[in-house]
């Protein structure tokens, strides 16, 4: 079910007056679990058992890890551990290792090449891995001890609604069990915060519908071999348009996430923070999809060793995980290539600093965040073709095509709908200059909720055709 | 903040339902991409009452590119880009109105028509309702489209229609490739239940469209030569002969002449009015030869 469909509207006007009714408050997690159910089960029903089966993998290793015999609590930890990821692995990675090393037409080949992906099962099964691994590393602090409760039905219940909440479930905000577990309780319509709400799903919204969707239909041109008849200056726009679409995309689901939550009483992490305005790859890291880029630097990289271990070792920690968080992505070694290039960047970035100090590279912000920029876009070419010859076919057609016509139309429609995008960002910037700060307050929330209301405007008339969101496939 | 920003919104949908409706029909060919341009004729069909042509013409891509007033008086085509035949008979019965005459492209009548693309939403009633009274809700009024059309017919005058720059520019090289890739796929044998199935949709709605008096036209659209007598197209017209028997159906085959296409399936311009005219020719003699009038 689409954020974006009248069924999901629908879905969240009923089980929010649900919610809320004072008669049902004692009911307010099972609500919202029985909508979160509904929610996966109307678009994969078949798979509802898995996330059932993940569930509960988690229900009872976080239990035993803090209420079963003591020294074998480790042992439940890396049980749940490895059983999560044994799920991912299979269905996840079951097609690209089948492609691989097997026969497609034999009978181990084809059952894996066959596999149906479950929609979120890369989302559900890290947030899975953080509430164990949170449980063992905490299991001493009386204060998160308190979180898993020794009635088991309660603790079932507890997280199925932290794995399954409707509006993280499928694409994230990854949320770590040690954030969200303390803010279950009982909650009031008087505490929501409205204007948050309106604020974050408006916004969410418009990325989504009128920017990303509208520029999925202009990137199209970026199929295989069409693209080839396109002039160089049309493939770099394209390019441009869908390094703004994934943005778009992504981080419209993300505000949209956190503006649901927030009309539940919930609060998720921020999940970007204007990436594109980043000055360095480091930077681009703390600002794109935070939440996965933090899950793997405190579960992945940290565990590997971070920078503790010499320089040669924090250069490999920095690959293993940058190409394993490329593969998270998507079972195809494009993703695994895409990885390794952001890892490159950040072990190259971090041995320029290294060796010429970090002061060298300060004075050239602005040529740095181009270069970032253009590297990460770039990189995005490996989302959009996740066929390796291809990619190298596109980059070809950039280098050769100097000649053939322009695709104007299409140049003009993604520089427009790109426009929203590089302004989301300017105005971040804009917010924390002088101007802004001789900015009345009253004057500047009049000009916040006119840019608002146009906003809305372009909602209800100019989104583009439905699609789903790039990271659902993730 | 929030109701100032609530109001700020119905002023615009105001002030915008207002622009939509002293300007009327100055308005046209606002869609901004080929998806659009589906959803756009699918909604200027259905809702407004002045379509409700006496010749139809459906199909995919491949008979967007006839020239429809060139082949009958009062004739609209309703073909959609990446869709089939079976997208425009689903539009004419949710349409409730009956064409005198019908041309059906049997080319892509087994393609599956992708769900991104699905114009069934357009027909639905309550989407309907709500864009026949709030027009600013139709993909034509779209504010950049529109802004786009107003550019355009200030720059060009609104009757040039241009026609798009790939239906007259020949790309050797890309065509070769295309052909080849498409070769690959036109020799694979099609789905029996898949082909069946379409047929079968294809056949009750016509069937009934015959019962309501209209006259049913089967063409196909000609391709690369290379590719006209591969394992798929042979098989459609095996399925067309089949569901759509001759003289119950009237068939207009296709003619001994070899037409150059941009990407082994799409009639460059010139030669889509060429094809046109055959088509013209052949209807007329159709009309002539009939025993009852058509």
């Amino acid at each position: 079910m689409l954020f974006t469909s009248p069924q999901f509207v629908l879905l969240v006007t009923c089980t929010f007056i649900l919610y809320y009714l004072p008669s049902l408050v004692r009911w307010q997690v099972p609500i919202l679990i029985a909508a979160s159910l509904f929610f996966y089960a109307y678009g994969q029903a078949n798979l509802l058992w898995l996330l059932l089966l993940s569930v509960s993998i988690n229900i009872a290793s976080s239990y035993l890890v803090i209420y079963g015999k003591p020294d074998r609590h480790r042992l439940y930890a890396v049980l749940g551990v490895v059983f999560n990821l044994a799920i991912l692995l299979f269905f996840k990675y079951g097609p690209l290792l089948g492609r691989t090393f097997s026969a497609t037409d034999g009978e181990l080949g084809s059952l894996l090449v066959n596999l149906p992906l479950p929609i979120g099962i890369s989302f559900f099964t890290f947030q899975g891995i953080s509430l164990v691994v949170d449980t063992y590393k905490y299991r001493h602090v009386e204060q998160y001890r308190s979180l898993i409760a020794r009635n088991l039905l309660k603790h079932a219940q507890t997280v199925f609604f932290f794995k399954g909440f409707f509006p993280q479930l499928v694409s994230g905000p990854i949320v770590k069990a040690n954030f969200f577990l303390p803010q279950i309780g009982p909650k009031s319509i008087q505490a929501v915060r409205w204007e948050y709400c309106f604020r974050t799903l408006v916004l969410g919204y418009f990325l989504k519908m009128v920017v990303a969707d509208n520029l999925k239909d202009h990137t199209m041109l970026m199929t295989y071999p069409y693209f080839e008849a396109y002039s160089s200056l049309t493939l770099l726009v394209l390019l441009f348009g869908y390094s703004m679409q994934i943005f778009a995309d992504f981080a419209g689901y993300s505000l949209i996430a956190l503006g649901l939550a927030a009309l539940f009483g919930y609060q998720f992490p921020i999940n970007f923070n204007f990436p594109y305005i980043a000055t360095s790859f480091a930077d681009f890291w703390r600002r794109w999809h935070i939440s996965l880029s933090s899950f793997l630097r405190e579960y992945l990289y940290i565990p590997l060793g971070g920078n503790r271990h010499g320089t040669a070792r924090t250069y490999a920690n920095l690959l293993i995980t940058m190409v394993l968080g490329g593969l998270w992505h998507g079972a195809a070694w494009s993703y695994a290539v895409w990885g390794f290039a952001h890892g490159s960047a950040l072990a190259l970035e971090r041995f320029a600093g290294d060796t010429f100090g970090k002061s060298t590279f300060q004075r050239f912000r602005l040529l740095r965040g181009l270069l970032v920029f253009g590297y990460v876009t770039l990189a995005w070419l490996l989302f959009r073709l996740p066929d390796f010859n291809h990619v190298l076919a596109y980059l070809r057609a950039i280098v050769t095509n100097g000649g053939k016509p322009h695709e104007t139309l299409a140049i003009i429609f993604i520089i427009l709908y790109s426009l929203p995008v590089i302004g989301y960002h300017f105005y971040h910037v804009w917010q924390h200059s002088p101007t802004r700060l001789s900015l009345s307050e009253n004057r500047f929330s009049t000009q916040t909720a006119l840019i608002y209301g146009i906003l809305l405007f372009l909602i209800i008339t100019n989104s583009g055709s439905e699609g789903a969101f790039i990271y659902f496939q993730f | 903040m929030i109701w100032k920003s609530i109001l700020t919104t119905l002023l615009l949908l105001t002030a915008y339902t207002l622009f939509i409706r002293y300007s009327g029909t100055a308005i046209s060919r606002t869609a901004q991409t080929t998806a659009q341009r589906n959803i756009v004729k699918a909604e200027e069909f259905l809702y407004e009452d002045s379509n409700h042509y006496d010749t139809l013409i459906v199909g995919s891509s491949m008979s967007e590119r006839l020239h429809s007033e060139r082949l009958a008086p009062n004739c609209y085509n309703l073909s959609f880009s990446g869709l089939s035949s079976l997208d425009g008979l689903y539009l004419i019965q949710a349409s409730g109105h009956a064409p005198k005459v019908l041309f059906v492209e049997i080319n892509t009548i087994a393609r599956q028509s992708p769900s991104s693309l699905d114009l069934t939403k357009v027909a639905d009633p309550t989407s309907r309702t709500l864009k026949q009274w709030l027009p600013f809700l139709r993909q034509k009024y779209q504010p950049i489209g529109v802004v786009k059309a107003l550019l355009r017919d200030w720059q060009h005058g609104s009757s040039d229609i241009v026609a798009p720059e790939s239906a007259s520019r020949l790309d050797t090289a890309m065509q070769q490739k295309m052909v080849h890739q498409l070769h690959g796929t036109m020799s694979l044998p099609l789905s029996v239940v898949a082909t069946d199935s379409s047929f079968k949709k294809a056949y009750a709605f016509l069937n009934r469209l015959k019962r309501q008096g209209t006259t049913v036209i089967l063409f196909e659209m000609p391709i690369d030569a290379r590719l006209e007598n591969l394992l798929a197209p042979r098989t459609i017209r095996t399925y067309a002969n089949r569901y759509f028997p001759a003289p119950r159906y009237q068939h207009i085959v296709l003619p001994a002449d070899s037409f150059r296409t941009s990407d082994g399936i799409h009639l460059l311009y010139d030669e889509s009015l060429h094809y046109t005219n055959y088509l013209h020719a052949q209807y007329q003699k159709l009309a002539h030869t009939a025993s009852k009038p058509i």
